[in-house]
């Protein structure tokens, strides 16, 4: 193997090291590893803050696990996002791919984007597109639990009333 | 090596249109074209004539190929053994200088005994092999886990400390609670394949999944 790489070296060399880094990590495309390299709105909000909606789904057959965080305003507007993914680049492509999408947006709008989308613009293998639904669930739980949230937020005084 | 292949093939043809008995099967000897009745449930590597040649592989369970009941709890040691001895007597090498098509078919051997024994002397391979042959497997799109989010919250939380540069006293603390965890869940794996609950054990080797993937994060940032 080292010295498939060292008659390899000269080769490599001349490449470009934009080219040089598409061979050495063949098998996934350039815009998953600009978001692994570069993951967008990595972190996490309060969960217990009423304007946030958490989503945490996890994938038994790979062992991966993300969570997906959204900020939601009075108008029902996705005001920022955020994730942590533990597992595999493609999984942490899409958790971040899925955050950028769903911020700007509104809640009935973020239910819209599809696992198909996200693969397509990340160019996923079918092998990978397990990880893309994952994201999908995530921001679908995120709205679920945002909803709840909200709901019972809003039956609470008419809880209060009935109770007196 | 074509006409040889081919000539494998019409006396592999010929073996399974012999008639088929519950619990043996009859094929011919590739070489002395013999009948030889084979157990289902059991190896047969040779042809009992006088040169011993090897037959094809007769079965491709790989409890059968080791010779162990199919079940979740195995000795290792006895797996470990029963591996060595079938490598030392099928592997290709012994057999550079015999004709082609019997070297062909113990590369056969050596590979279906190769895979056996990585699959079977590992617990979560045996168990996720146990389910393939049960016809039931872990879908990928499956999110569902016994522990649910609360499950999904502590292993979360333990990656969360992993990733946040612990110490390496608290590497090995995680180390050691991880195993306990990993532990636990095998003991659940093996009492639901005694009682035949195949939903269970395929929740048991979801956990054990994250486990695994949390064991082999720790591994890669403990300095031993």
């Amino acid at each position: 193997m080292s010295s498939l790489f060292t008659r390899l070296r000269p080769t490599l060399s001349h490449l470009s090291r934009h080219s040089r880094a598409r061979i050495l990590v063949a098998g996934y495309h350039e815009k998953v590893i600009d978001h692994y390299e570069n993951p967008r709105n990595v972190g996490s909000f309060d969960k217990n803050d009423a304007q946030v909606g958490t989503g945490l789904v996890g994938a038994p057959a790979c062992g991966d696990v993300m969570k997906l965080q959204i900020k939601v305003d009075d108008d029902g507007k996705i005001i920022d996002a955020r994730f942590k993914t533990f597992g595999c680049g493609s999984a942490i492509a899409s958790s971040s791919l899925a955050t950028e999408w769903v911020k700007g947006k509104s809640v009935n709008e973020a239910t819209q984007i599809k696992n198909t989308d996200i693969a397509k613009e990340l160019s996923l293998p079918p092998v990978k597109l397990h990880c893309s639904m994952l994201a999908e669930d995530a921001i679908k739980a995120a709205l679920k639990d945002y909803q709840l949230k909200r709901k019972s937020k809003m039956e609470e005084p008419v809880a209060a009333v009935a109770g007196e | 090596m074509a006409a040889f292949r081919k000539l494998g093939e019409k006396l592999l043809l010929s073996g399974t249109s012999g008639r088929r008995l519950l619990s043996t099967r009859q094929l011919n000897c590739w070489n002395c074209n013999k009948t030889i009745s084979v157990q289902l449930d059991e190896p047969t590597f040779t042809c009992p004539c006088e040169h011993h040649v090897i037959l094809p592989p007769t079965t491709s369970n790989y409890f059968h190929i080791l010779q162990c009941d199919v079940q979740f709890d195995i000795k290792p040691e006895v797996i470990k053994s029963r591996y060595h001895w079938l490598q030392r007597w099928l592997h290709p090498d012994k057999y550079a200088l015999k004709s082609p098509l019997e070297r062909q078919f113990a590369e056969e051997h050596s590979s279906l005994i190769n895979k056996a024994y990585n699959t079977l002397s590992d617990h979560y391979r045996r168990g996720l092999y146990m389910l393939e042959l049960n016809n039931v497997e872990i879908d990928e799109k499956d999110n569902l886990i016994a522990g649910g989010e609360e499950f999904l919250e502590t292993i979360m939380n333990i990656n969360e400390e992993i990733h946040a540069n612990p110490s390496q006293a608290k590497l090995k603390q995680l180390m050691n609670n991880n195993e306990v965890s990993l532990n636990k869940s095998i003991t659940v794996l093996s009492d639901c394949f005694k009682k035949n609950d195949l939903e269970g054990a395929k929740s048991a080797l979801s956990e054990m999944k994250y486990y695994i993937n949390i064991k082999e994060e720790i591994l890669s940032r403990i300095q031993i």
